[in-house]
């Protein structure tokens, strides 16, 4: 099946109104091969959690660097024991060690795009080849980079649907809804880590400053590559 | 843009350069006819060599006459006169090549060449040993691929430097556009390299606005543009006339920091010249490059000083007139004021050796190439497997600055194979040479420079050996500092920004040259005169003891030296000897 960009785009407009909810139904029913690439951020407990009652059928994967936070395991073991949810573990094609020994030791620490590369854009690229759209949680108000964000885009870089039901929303509206449902959520984010990527490349930050500005924090970059 | 040279000003530059005597180059320029002179007719002639006024204007077209050194003596005995033959130098802006042209290039030097070609420091590959009645064919060759040398030598913008390594956030392929478009306005426009060596067809009369730019006389000197992302100096960009550093935010280009006056070039014995590192003056958007890059060429074309040239590269002018005026000339120029520069950071310099990861699945491959010269020898067939990598797996090949060889766009599978076939040629992972080899550079010096008083290529091997062996015995092994060696004072290897620098004076003696640092940021000073080659590594053995046991904690060997002073130096290592 092919699909048209500008129909998409019209689509977009149409939802730019509809509640998060509505728009994964409307994604669902609009495309066959959907798949939720969850990265255990509030966005996409959230996203989950949503998912579970509108399309709990959507399989659901997250990309395992080998270097996620002990948190996040122990988050992923919660959102399974406590939604209908299987996730599929999707691992680099090098294991650390294999990396290590190709590219050099720390490569996150001299080259974190070649890191990202090889640990989440390579395998993000092989699952999507699978799939004929994702959901993802990014939102306009998370960054400059992401600020012109649809609720539905086409992706031209995978050459599928991208959809973002939460796009228009604030982070009040994220917290207020896991609050609401009282959705597990990963305990960094208690602890000034607003966006978690891996062990070696998040900090936290400082109140009021840019929420991606943890990532990469001594790069000029706030982009892994995914959303681009 | 502004050209002052065609204002027809009683008081103006270019008439100006009429008044004052100017240097017998500066003659052989303005009669070349825009780089002919007479060399088609001793191309034709049955000599061995060219004669010295088409020496001067051959430059231009990439080459130097050079003979075997080793050889002159021996020759001139037997009556015979000396062994000529031709460095050729090509044109290759920001050093990249496609396979089919690096292939032609390793053709060549076996055909027609030593049998070698060399990396320089300046990106670009040269070819020595070709004879006066093969240069056509070599040129012609090279043409057939789409490189030129027009440029690669002479008083004129050489080959323009840029960062090679690709990068995964996609801003090498954004900044070669604004690399191609200096080289597009910024190179000699003569037909006489067509006309001369490969069509053979004389234009009806030359035409007045064949060089627009440039006009009769070209530059003053050679001119240097170096072009390097924010971040990683790898391209040594204080060495350059004029250097440019890209800055960006998230892949995306956001302007230029410009500077300008850099040059290593100074004259042994001559105080009144020096190496000078560039001063940055601006800040430029993108868009404004070119026009900003023409007008101070513009500017040195027409105030450079054409009757000494040992004074006449652009640090020269700038330092006699100084920045303000200089900044007040381009204004005018311009139009406009400019930004004023502000603070550069340099994370690191890399050499991006070793296998990296860029985008699309793609790695690329940096291998060391010792003193940039690609050869086969008894231990490693480094020209062997280059050339068999290369016509198997048809990547884009790239040079760097410090003279190694980048393979990129290999397929994520490439890696056991190639690593298997570079193990069989004897060619070492990159984590396997020694720093100290790893970041040392030598120029070309004996037996074909023309310039040389003292090796450099032939004997920085045998030195690195014996300072290998003291940094092991000291443990500084993971030290990272670079030597940098020249066969005369011209600075060729940038000897003047390493850690250390030697810098030949005479058969077997050397300066030693201390305090650099390793970004290339700072220029080092001269701390020992004529220190004969088989002491060098022992002068080192004694710096560097000093250096393990009272450096700070992090300290590099050159901000060490700088910090503690020569004196200080001098007196503690004279009392261990």
């Amino acid at each position: 099946m092919g699909m048209d960009p500008a129909v998409i785009a019209e689509m977009a407009k149409t939802l730019e109104k509809s509640s998060p909810g509505e728009i994964l139904e409307v994604a669902d029913q609009v495309c066959p091969s959907l798949v939720f690439a969850c990265s255990f951020g509030a966005e996409d407990v959230a996203l989950l959690a949503m998912l579970s009652q509108v399309a709990p059928k959507v399989p659901v994967f997250y990309l395992d660097t080998g270097v996620l936070f002990p948190e996040t395991y122990a988050l992923r073991e919660e959102l399974t024991r406590r939604y209908p949810v299987q996730f599929v573990q999707v691992l680099p094609e090098l294991t650390l060690d294999e990396q290590a020994k190709r590219y050099g030791e720390a490569l996150w620490a001299r080259e974190p795009d070649s890191c990202c590369e090889i640990r989440k854009v390579r395998p993000l690229s092989r699952i999507l080849a699978q799939h004929q759209g994702w959901i993802t949680g990014i939102r306009r108000a998370q960054s400059p980079t992401r600020a012109s964000a649809q609720v539905m885009e086409w992706d031209a870089r995978f050459g599928i649907l991208k959809v973002n039901p939460l796009a228009t929303w604030t982070d009040e509206q994220v917290w207020a809804y896991i609050r609401l449902h009282d959705v597990p959520y990963n305990p960094l984010h208690d602890e000034g880590y607003p966006s978690i990527g891996c062990t070696h490349c998040t900090r936290p930050v400082a109140p009021g400053a840019d929420p991606r500005s943890g990532r990469w924090a001594s790069f000029s970059k706030t982009e892994c590559g995914l959303h681009k | 843009m502004t050209d002052g040279s065609q204002d027809g000003n009683a008081l103006g530059p270019a008439v100006g350069t009429l008044l004052t005597k100017v240097s017998k180059v500066e003659v052989i320029k303005r009669e070349g006819n825009q780089l002919r002179g007479q060399i088609a007719a001793e191309l034709a002639s049955d000599a061995t060599h060219f004669t010295e006024d088409s020496v001067q204007l051959l430059k231009f077209h990439g080459m130097y006459q050079q003979d075997d050194r080793d050889e002159r003596a021996v020759r001139k005995q037997a009556g015979l006169e000396r062994a000529y033959s031709m460095m050729i130098r090509a044109r290759i802006p920001g050093g990249i090549l496609s396979a089919d042209q690096y292939l032609a290039f390793d053709r060549l030097a076996d055909d027609y060449g030593n049998g070698t070609m060399r990396i320089t420091t300046r990106q670009t590959f040269q070819l020595h040993g070709i004879l006066k009645g093969d240069i056509q064919q070599t040129l012609r060759t090279l043409n057939h691929v789409l490189v030129t040398t027009l440029g690669g030598c002479g008083d004129q913008v050489r080959n323009i430097l840029m960062c090679p390594a690709p990068r995964a956030d996609g801003l090498h392929d954004q900044l070669r556009p604004y690399l191609m478009a200096l080289v597009d306005a910024l190179s000699a426009k003569s037909r006489a390299y067509h006309e001369i060596w490969l069509d053979g067809e004389r234009a009806p009369s030359p035409d007045e606005q064949e060089e627009p730019f440039y006009g009769a006389t070209y530059l003053p000197r050679k001119f240097k543009l170096a072009l390097a992302i924010e971040g990683d100096n790898c391209v040594d960009v204080y060495a350059n006339d004029l250097g440019m550093v890209a800055h960006h935010q998230n892949g995306q280009l956001t302007g230029f920091t410009l500077m300008v006056g850099g040059g290593m070039g100074r004259t042994a014995g001559k105080e009144d010249t020096y190496p000078r590192l560039a001063t940055p003056i601006a800040r430029i958007e993108p868009a404004e490059l070119v026009e900003v890059a023409l007008a101070i060429v513009g500017i040195q074309r027409d105030y450079g000083n054409r009757s000494e040239r040992r004074y006449s590269r652009f640090k020269y002018l700038l330092d006699e007139r100084g920045i303000d005026w200089f900044c007040k000339e381009l204004y005018g120029r311009l139009g406009r004021v400019l930004a004023p520069a502000g603070p550069l950071s340099w994370a690191e310099t890399s050499d991006h050796l070793g296998w990296h990861r860029v985008g699309g699945g793609q790695d690329y491959l940096g291998i060391h190439v010792q003193n940039g010269r690609v050869q086969d020898t008894a231990g490693t067939r480094l020209k062997s497997v280059l050339r068999e990598l290369v016509s198997t797996w048809r990547p884009t090949v790239r040079m760097t600055c410090d003279q190694n060889i980048l393979l990129s766009g290999l397929s994520e599978t490439a890696y056991d194979q190639i690593s298997r076939a570079l193990a069989q040629s004897g060619i070492r992972r990159a984590e396997e040479i020694s720093t100290t080899v790893r970041h040392a550079m030598a120029c070309v010096a004996l037996p074909t420079c023309g310039l040389a008083l003292a090796e450099s290529e032939r004997a920085l091997p045998a030195v690195l050996a014996e300072v290998e062996q003291i940094v092991d015995r000291l443990g500084l092994s993971q030290e990272v500092f670079s030597i940098r060696m020249t066969g005369c004072a011209n600075g060729c290897a940038r000897p003047y920004i390493g850690d250390v620098g030697f810098v030949g004076r005479s058969p077997g003696l050397y300066d030693i040259f201390l305090g650099g640092d390793f970004t290339g940021s700072r220029l080092n000073a001269r701390y020992e005169e004529l220190v004969p080659i088989g002491k060098l590594a022992t002068r080192l053995y004694g710096l560097l003891s000093v250096f393990k046991r009272e450096r700070e904690a992090g300290e590099g060997f050159g901000d060490f030296c700088r910090r503690v002073g020569f004196e200080y130096l001098r007196q503690v290592t004279g009392e261990r000897m």
